[in-house]
Formats: C-alpha cells, structure tokens, sequence
C-alpha cells in the first residue's frame, strides 16, 4: 500500500470518527481533536512538507463537517505541522508523560488559533472567557488517545508496524 | 525513527497551502455556491452514518453522561425543584399577567400558536469543539426547512437555522452573539434590534427610543415587518428597561423559552413575508 493511500485511509476513518463516535461522547462539552492529532503527528514523524499536505487535508475534512468555511482550519494547522516536525530531533530520548504534555498543550494552542482565526474573520463568535479551558481540556482529551493514533500514523509514515522492526543482536554477528 | 525524507522545501509548501486556504476562505465567504453545496454534500453522505452511531451508542451515551455529567445532573435537579417551588408560587400573579398578555395579544392581533411548524428533536451539538450556543436537530431540507427559519417552542423563540442538511440542520441559539432579531416592546410599542449575549439574555441597543418609558416585565415579541421571521413570536420579558440612559439605552431582555435542557423544537416553516 502506497503512502498516500495509507494517509487517505486514515484521513477519511479520523474525519468519520470525529464526525460519529468522537462527537457524542465529550467531556465538560468538549470532544477529541483526532483530525488535528493526526497532522500533528504526521509532521512529528513525516516531516514538515508531509504534515503541511496532511494538514491541508485534515483541516479541509474539518471545515466540511464543522461547516465552518474551507480553508480557515488550513491557516493554523499547515503552519503548525511545521512547527511541530522541527520538534522531532529535539524530543529524543524525552518521557511519554513530557511527549504527552507537549501533545496537549499543541493541540490546546491549535485550537485557540483556530478560534483567534474564526473571530478574525467574522466565522466564528465563542465566549472568550471559557476558549482558554475548553481547548485545555480538548488538548488533554486528545492526548489520552495518542499513543494508538501514534501508532497508526507511523505505520502510516513508515509502512512498518512497530513490532515489526528486528534489531540485530550482537551476540548472533 | 522516520523514514528518510526527500529533499523538501517546507516554506514553500507552507505559503502555497496557505495561499489555497485563503483563496478558499474568500470564494466561500463571497459566497460560492459550489463550495457549500460540496460541503453540504460531505455532511448528507456522512449523516446516515452519524445516525447509525448515535443510535448504536446510545447507552454508552447515557452511562457517559451519567459517570461524567452526574454533578450537573445533580444540580440542575435541584434548580429545577426551586424553580417548581418558585412557579408555584408565582401561579396567582402569572394569572393576572396572563389575562394582561392575552388582552395585549388579542389587540394586536397575533396568532402565534397558528404557525405552521415542523418538529424536530435535538441530537446535540454539532460535530467541533468552539461552536457554541449551537444545537443539532434531526430534520433538514427534505422536510421542507430553510436557512433562517424561526424556531420556537411553546414558550417563545429559541433561535433560527444556520446550516440545513437534507436530514439534520443546526440551529444559532437566539443568546448567540451573532444572533439578532427585531422585536417590538408590547406595551409602549417601542421597536428595536436585540442581539444575543452570549450568556442567558438578549440585549436590545438599537432601536428604541431614549424616552420611551420601558415597563419592567414588558412583554417582547418578534417585529415581523422586513423580518425574516413571522411577527409576534413571543421572545421574552425586559428584566433591565435601562429607562434612565443618557446616550444609548441597553435593554436586557430575558428568554421566554428555556434553552437548557431542551427535547424538541419547532421549526416555524412560513416566513414573515407569508405572514
């Protein structure tokens, strides 16, 4: 299976589930952001020029079932996929809880862009006081699920699933 | 690790993508019609689906809500027992008000209750995580709804329709920020703009006059007129008449229907201009 087959699979399954499953079960009102996990993640494993196409991808699936006008998710997240590739060198050897925190806190800041976007340009009116909390809490949400997600996206990314790496051991050389 | 990269040039990629979106964003927001009906396309093929699901996991649905919105629960349980108790004992002067509302009505000649409307029952928020003040019901298009169709209950004007899919559509809650009507002040027949808040009231600031003597408790109804929606829809009580401004006046207006914990809803399908 090619690459970008694998990213449209996963693409059209994130955006089913985000549209189904995902949006009837959610917490203090909130719901997961898998779409956004998704690009962050392409780009944490694929690189930026992937992230930014998957970006643009994910954020257009977003628009239509949010129906929220095409493109206004693009604007934060292909930016944010390339902040987020820069990321990979410099979280090697880091803990899953610090990789879990960082996840959060990107997908908590995507989403108040997103809204910082929306208002921007008359698409979006949220109470500014509750943006803060309720995109902690979706940043949170999403990083509960990642390590799945991860998973999937670096098969996705790599073609290999985890376990299927084999290390050479030196005692056999 | 990831996999070895090809040569990539990222800032390139970045500006075209984003000069995409903005090509995107503008054609949609002039008004593209291809662009929603492909839109509205997605969310139909998705919707059967979504009904799928939702009616398959209705009881997790119920045991999540239960587990993590029992305090809630709890609480509105108890604000409504206050509120039983305060109904109560507000019946005998209600009474009177009544017969005050129905003489003012029958003045005016307002024949809310002979609206034609559709039913619809409320599936919840729409799919996203910042659209607030914003609810999903289970009819759309092939019902015969439009975008900007009033919707009521019994008790007065809960909001209008933003988004109408063939089988689901979203209604804009009337305490939207971007949610304005025109309404009219039954007893001084003042009329004016209200917009919603954001929080539990609309708020009137255009319009009305500064020395018009607004009573607290003022019955508010929709205006009609060049309104998109049918006039004398009952919209709420004035809780601030702000009688004493001295620019501009801002009238706080409270809703006659309750928008907390809402089942069904009625579509209002015959427009103002019908009326």
């Amino acid at each position: 299976m090619t690459t970008r087959l694998r990213f449209t699979l996963i693409l059209l399954t994130a955006g089913l589930l985000q549209a189904t499953v995902l949006a009837e079960f959610r917490f203090l009102g909130v719901s997961v952001e898998l779409l956004l996990l998704v690009t962050v993640l392409v780009a944490f494993h694929g690189g930026p020029e992937r992230g930014a196409w998957v970006g643009l991808a994910a954020s257009l699936i977003q628009d239509a079932l949010t129906g929220a006008p095409f493109g206004i998710h693009a604007l934060i997240y292909a930016p944010l996929a390339l902040g987020v590739s820069s990321l990979e060198d410099r979280t090697v050897g880091a803990s899953s809880a610090l990789n879990g925190l960082g996840l959060a806190l990107v997908v908590a800041s995507g989403s108040v862009l997103v809204s910082i976007a929306g208002l921007l340009f008359g698409q979006i009116a949220i109470p500014l006081e509750t943006l803060g909390e309720r995109a902690l809490v979706a940043g949170f949400l999403t990083a509960l699920i990642a390590k799945p997600v991860n998973e999937v996206i670096r098969w996705s990314v790599d073609g290999v699933v985890a376990g299927e790496i084999e290390l050479r051991n030196p005692q056999n050389i | 690790m990831a996999a070895p990269r090809p040569a990539e040039r990222p800032r390139h990629t970045l500006l075209i993508i984003l000069a995409a979106a903005l090509t995107l964003l503008t054609l949609q927001i002039r008004g593209a019609q291809p662009l929603d009906a492909f839109q509205q396309g997605v969310r139909d093929i998705i919707s059967p689906v979504r009904t799928l699901v939702d009616r398959g996991t209705d009881p997790l649905q119920n045991a999540w809500s239960g587990i993590f919105n029992y305090g809630s629960l709890e609480a509105e349980n108890e604000r409504l027992a206050n509120e039983l108790a305060r109904v109560r004992g507000l019946v005998l002067s209600d009474e009177g008000d009544r017969e005050l509302l129905e003489r003012l009505l029958g003045e005016i000649d307002i024949a809310y209750t002979d609206l034609d409307t559709v039913i619809a029952r409320i599936l919840g928020t729409p799919p996203g995580n910042f659209g607030t003040h914003l609810i999903e019901i289970d009819k759309g298009s092939d019902d015969g709804l439009q975008e900007g169709q009033a919707v009521v209950t019994g008790a007065g004007l809960v909001g209008r329709l933003t988004q109408v899919d063939r089988e689901r559509s979203v209604v804009i809650l009337a305490t939207h920020p971007d949610f304005s009507v025109g309404v009219r002040l039954v007893e001084s027949q003042d009329e004016g703009l209200a917009s919603g808040t954001g929080g539990h009231e609309l708020r009137i600031e255009a319009g009305v006059r500064l020395d018009a003597v607004i009573a607290l408790n003022e019955v508010v109804v929709t205006a009609g007129g060049r309104s998109r929606f049918p006039a004398d829809i009952p919209v709420g009580r004035v809780t601030v008449p702000d009688n004493y401004a001295e620019y501009e006046r801002s009238i706080r207006v409270e809703l006659a229907a309750s928008l907390e914990n809402l089942s069904f809803l009625n579509v209002v399908i015959n427009t103002g201009e019908d009326n």
